[in-house]
């Protein structure tokens, strides 16, 4: 008897099984969301969209790292020649750019201004320079995302030493701060004032500090102008002139976590980094970046997007705008922003409680957002990522001697104006 | 039997030959008939050549594909005998893809077949001072975790790793602070990329390697293909080549560390450097006394390709300092004299060691310019201190003129040496001078800079040595530096203005280079002008100064213009170069017009720029017809006009040159006793010097020879 009941009840379960599990498969809709966000940052990532699936038990987020930024073009490229596309994925604005010529995005636009979209308090409460960046044509294609902008770190302890109270606000007082933060052991210099890397993003950091355009008014690459070459002759002064900058191609926390280097450029969540160097040997905070002049006050932005891709089904694009959505929600802007140093990219995430308790507690975080009025971004357009390469190869031209600010800028100016033929 | 372990310093390296490898391999050696060419008698018997490549990624971080594709193209396509996969490190950290790490070495098992074909993962630490290969650790580092280079090196040693100097390059990275001496680091790090991927043709690193030498560290030549794409071991025909006992994942291991490797572009050339029982990456100890009678020592060169096409062009032993102190003679043409195919070169060298810390390489050129770099054997007193950069600051010494005299003293050993008598001689041929001696303390693991004092008593060229008389030991360590040239007290003086933010302040190494090679004493002046500066100075060279923000003035007070016209007045000569005239007024002719005004000159700088189909870099043409030969490059240049007319030669001056266009570029002017020149703009900052094409250097020094009194035969 009792075997008989044992039996009824398996044989009950498998009928259960079989008649529910295809119908909650149906309602699942999974979507791929591919990132380069490695360590600290990718750990947020998956914090973030186990909750959302934990939250939404229709949709499954499944995110996938793949490698850096460099990877994840190379295999976004890869898996639109094979047509199998991620649903979402973070892009480059020129990366988008690109995409969008061969119609492979759906404009986030479409899902904004939708049944299930954003009103226009919430569209006004994304950052405008943020949001321009999004907008391609005069259509609205990507969120975004993980944004930074750079900001001066400096060691205050020695900035203190050297009788300076304040970080360096314009070029001339960054020059003389490096110059008193120099030292010199002999002939060896054994700490720089400042650091440096010999790429666009910081001649970008410079460039529009002095009032520079990447684009003229007829579109061209006018990187050549008085101000660029103005901006190039700066930073290689600073190297060669003054001999206050050490330049590496890498990364430069763990020089100034070293005392090697007293100031450098970094993005804001280049911070953390720099906490974890630092450890605690003296104090250093951030500030804005020094200006030419003050009518010039800005900041290159950095970071991604958030795309979704057309390859997807209907269903799947509802799906993966769902996810968007919550992601830039103040709430978890504000925990994204925290646990990676990017951000918010909301304004209403300012004022949440736990956004106000942390700045109080992390007051350099907080350097980067005095900045958000006066961001300014890459040009959307596809042939940007090769002209980036042209821009930095004239800085690093110029970094190694072999050619002068003039030269190489109009090298440059050249080179990226045969690719936007 | 058992060969002799030579001294290694730590003793960290070298694996004892195994006996039993020795007996067998002098057995096929003595018994069994040479199958290719004369190749396998030139090796002590129990080494084999093995070729591969120590460096390469996958899609496991930024490459493509798995290592499993990798090692079966290295293998199959490429034929390699190893193969080693190398990516990023701060791709496989906890969380995110950590899993690559033991998928890689999973896979790396799966292809290794003892004495076919040996499979190897490390990894790469990417960082700011450069990058290093890792190998034999059980976990990967990563830029995240190791957060330093001396985080790295106690990560390998921690793990017993085994390092490798990647791509070290001085234009693509700061070489670990120029190869700064790091005891710890050394004991781990075997081996050095001469040879880096990966493009097509492999960058040469041969003045990294060198440098590295120099600076006391212990490394071995490899040739890497740093390969990104499908292409693993097929990207270029540049190999690491291991000298090993058998081809087995210990012996390749053990190879590495005991630096027992050479760098080649040829696939299959065998190359073997060796002294006595000791090869390529060995130490040899000699006796203090040996050092000091000038023993010499004898050295095996061997060379041997299994191509008939590639004949041998040259072959060098290149020592401590980059010199060469050994070359097989021009048309020797090795190794094919013979006519035989596989034919190798043989020779014995005899070189008698000059210091306490020599290092000697094997160098080899081929018919197809491809290089082939040995590792190292040191020869050394086992006192575990070397010395490098033993030079004069200064680019120019003159005779009577003190000087200051540096060196640096690399403290191989462990622990501190305290109370180190320094003596520096001056040698000649009536013996040797000391010159002054000091009490240094040396930390241990770590380089110590002195300085001494030096006045060269006579013109000429002057050797100067370093005795370090260390406690406990009996015989001095002794040091050469590289001959030096000292000038006459009556070298024409040139001091080049960097006081007034001159137009390539900071860029005139090259002019300063190209003077004092030229028997000019040059200087960089970055004081106010007064008279009493320019009592030492024969020629005063001033480059625009540009207006605007700057650590120093940014124009001439009217006293120092004063003083300027003073001495030319006197029989100074003066070089003034211009600049062109922007709209913001930050770059003006105004005060040099001013200078030359108050001197009474007939010369002028126009306020325009000289350009060349558009653009502001030119070609400017001197010499006999004005037009023939290689022309001047310039750039952002100004024209020269007579002082009240625009662009008209003025009287009374000599066209030193012309634009293209016919319009003066450069005039010299005779005025009181001195000499005035007038550039439109500086032709030899450190970017117009290095422009192979155009004849700045050639230009500048008929400038200079013109200042200095001669007649302008150019004209």
């Amino acid at each position: 008897m009792k075997r008989t009941a044992a039996i009824l009840l398996i044989a009950a379960i498998i009928v259960t099984t079989l008649a529910v599990g295809p119908s909650l498969a149906q309602q699942k809709t999974t979507i791929t969301f591919w990132h380069a966000m490695g360590a600290q940052l990718g750990k947020t990532i998956d914090m973030l969209v186990n909750e959302f699936n934990s939250k939404n038990p229709n949709v499954f987020v499944k995110a996938e790292y793949q490698g850096n930024y460099g990877a994840l073009s190379q295999k976004l490229v890869g898996s639109l020649v094979a047509r199998k596309p991620p649903t979402v994925a973070q892009v480059y604005g020129n990366w988008a750019a690109e995409y969008i010529t061969s119609n492979e995005l759906v404009p986030m636009e479409k899902f904004v201004k939708g049944p299930n979209g954003l009103s226009a308090l919430e569209i006004d409460d994304i950052w405008e320079g943020l949001r321009a960046a999004c907008v391609f044509n005069g259509v609205w294609y990507t969120m975004p995302f993980n944004k930074s902008v750079y900001v001066l770190v400096y060691n205050e302890t020695a900035l203190k030493e050297a009788g300076i109270a304040e970080p360096p606000a314009t070029w001339q007082e960054l020059v003389t701060a490096a110059k008193a933060l120099t030292v010199k052991d002999g002939d060896k210099i054994v700490r720089y004032g400042l650091g440096l890397r010999p790429n666009i993003d910081y001649f970008a950091c410079f460039f529009f500090n002095a009032g520079g355009a990447w684009l003229d008014a007829n579109g061209k690459v006018a990187v050549n102008s008085p101000e660029g070459v103005k901006t190039l002759q700066f930073m290689a002064d600073l190297l060669n002139k003054y001999k206050v900058c050490y330049y590496v191609p890498g990364y430069l926390d763990a020089d100034f976590g070293a005392g090697k280097v007293a100031m450098y450029l970094t993005t804001s969540p280049g911070l953390s980094y720099t906490n974890q160097s630092v450890a605690g040997k003296f104090e250093w905070s951030a500030a804005p970046l020094p200006y030419m002049d003050p009518k010039f006050k800005s900041t290159p932005v950095a970071g991604t997007d958030l795309a979704i891709f057309a390859r997807a089904s209907e269903k799947e694009q509802q799906a993966a705008w769902e996810f968007v959505k919550w992601l830039v929600e103040p709430r978890q802007t504000a925990r994204w922003a925290m646990g990676t140093s990017y951000i918010p990219v909301r304004k209403s995430a300012m004022h949440l409680e736990i956004m106000k308790q942390w700045f109080a507690e992390h007051p350099r975080e907080e350097q980067s957002l005095k900045q958000l009025r006066y961001i300014k971004y890459d040009p959307n357009i596809s042939a940007w990522s090769n002209i980036r390469g042209d821009v930095s190869e004239a800085v690093e031209k110029v970094y190694l001697g072999k050619a002068t600010p003039k030269e190489a800028l109009d090298a440059a100016v050249v080179k990226a104006n045969a690719r936007l033929k | 039997m058992r060969t002799p372990i030579p001294f290694r310093g730590e003793g960290k390296r070298l694996l004892p030959l195994a006996p039993s490898f020795l007996a067998l391999a002098l057995a096929i050696a003595l018994f069994l008939p040479i199958q290719q060419g004369a190749c396998a008698e030139a090796l002590p018997a129990s080494y084999d050549y093995y070729f591969g490549n120590l460096h390469s990624h996958t899609s496991y971080s930024d490459g493509v594909l798995t290592p499993s594709d990798a090692f079966k193209h290295a293998r199959d396509a490429a034929r390699m005998d190893f193969h080693a996969v190398t990516d990023h490190g701060y791709y496989m950290q906890e969380a995110t893809n950590l899993h690559h790490w033991f998928m890689a070495l999973e896979e790396a098992d799966r292809f290794y077949a003892p004495g076919r074909f040996v499979t190897l993962i490390g990894y790469e630490w990417t960082f700011t001072d450069g990058h290093i290969n890792g190998f034999d650790t059980s976990r990967a580092a990563s830029r995240d975790t190791q957060r330093s280079v001396p985080e790295f090196f106690e990560f390998l040693a921690e793990h017993s790793g085994i390092g490798m100097f990647n791509h070290p390059n001085y234009g693509i990275q700061p070489n670990w602070n120029d190869f700064e001496y790091s005891g710890l680091g050394d004991a781990h790090i075997s081996l050095l990329e001469v040879g880096s991927g990966p493009y097509r043709h492999n960058i040469r690193n041969e003045r990294a390697y060198r440098r590295a030498l120099d600076r006391g560290w212990h490394i071995g030549a490899t040739s890497d293909q740093d390969n990104h794409r499908a292409d693993w071991g097929t990207a270029a025909p540049t190999r690491t080549c291991i000298i090993a006992t058998e081809l087995t994942r210990e012996a390749v291991l053990a190879a590495m560390r005991g630096m027992h490797t050479y760098a080649t572009e040829d696939s299959n050339v065998r190359v073997f450097f060796s002294s006595g029982e000791s090869v390529m990456g060995d130490e040899i100890v000699i006796d203090p006394k040996a050092l000091m009678a000038g023993e010499p020592l004898e050295f095996r060169v061997y060379v041997s390709d299994p191509d008939a096409a590639d004949h041998l062009e040259l072959v060098q032993i290149v020592a401590s300092g980059g010199e060469v102190v050994w070359e097989s003679e021009l048309g020797q043409a090795p190794p094919h004299a013979t006519g035989a195919i596989g034919g190798a070169y043989e020779t014995v060298v005899t070189l008698a060691p000059r210091s306490s810390y020599n290092w000697y390489y094997l160098r080899a050129v081929q018919g197809d310019d491809d290089v082939i770099v040995t590792s190292p054997i040191w020869v050394t007193t086992g006192s575990g201190i070397a010395v490098c950069d033993f030079a004069p600051a200064d680019a120019v010494v003159r005779e009577g003129l003190s000087t200051r005299v540096k060196a640096e003293i690399v403290n191989r050993n462990k622990g501190a040496i305290d109370r180190v008598k320094a003596v520096l001689y001056e040698t000649g041929e009536s013996g040797r001078r000391a010159v002054s001696s000091q009490c240094v303390d040396l930390t241990g693991w770590a380089g110590t800079d002195i300085w001494f004092d030096w006045t060269p008593t006579a013109p000429g060229e002057a050797r100067l040595q370093l005795e370090l008389v260390l406690p406990g030991r009996e015989v001095p360590e002794l040091f050469q530096a590289a001959p030096i040239l000292a000038r006459g007290a009556g070298i024409t003086r040139v001091l080049i203005d960097e006081g007034h933010n001159n137009r390539y302040s900071g860029y005139m190494d090259g002019l300063i280079a190209l003077l004092a090679a030229s028997d000019y004493s040059p200087e960089i002046g970055e004081h106010a002008i007064a008279p009493e500066v320019l009592a030492g100075t024969d020629i005063l060279v001033v480059n625009l100064p540009e207006i605007g923000f700057a650590l120093t003035p940014t124009s001439f007070e009217q006293i120092e213009l004063e003083a300027i016209a003073g001495f030319v007045e006197q029989g100074g000569s003066l070089l003034l170069a211009g600049w062109s005239h922007s709209a913001d007024g930050s770059r003006t002719s105004e005060q040099f017009n001013a200078l030359l005004q108050l001197m009474q000159a007939s010369v002028r700088f126009a306020d325009d720029e000289l350009q060349m189909d558009g653009s502001s870099s030119i070609h400017v043409h001197w010499g006999p017809g004005q037009g023939s030969g290689r022309p001047i490059f310039a750039s952002e240049a100004c024209s020269l006009m007579a002082a009240g007319q625009a662009q008209a030669q003025a009287p009374g001056t000599t066209v030193l040159a012309r634009s293209a266009a016919g319009i003066v570029f450069a005039a010299g002017e005779l005025i009181g006793s001195g000499r005035v020149a007038c550039l439109g703009a500086p032709v030899y900052s450190l970017f117009d010097l290095k422009r192979e094409l155009f004849a700045n250097s050639d230009f500048t020094l008929a400038v200079m020879a013109w200042l200095a009194g001669e007649e302008w035969t150019a004209h």
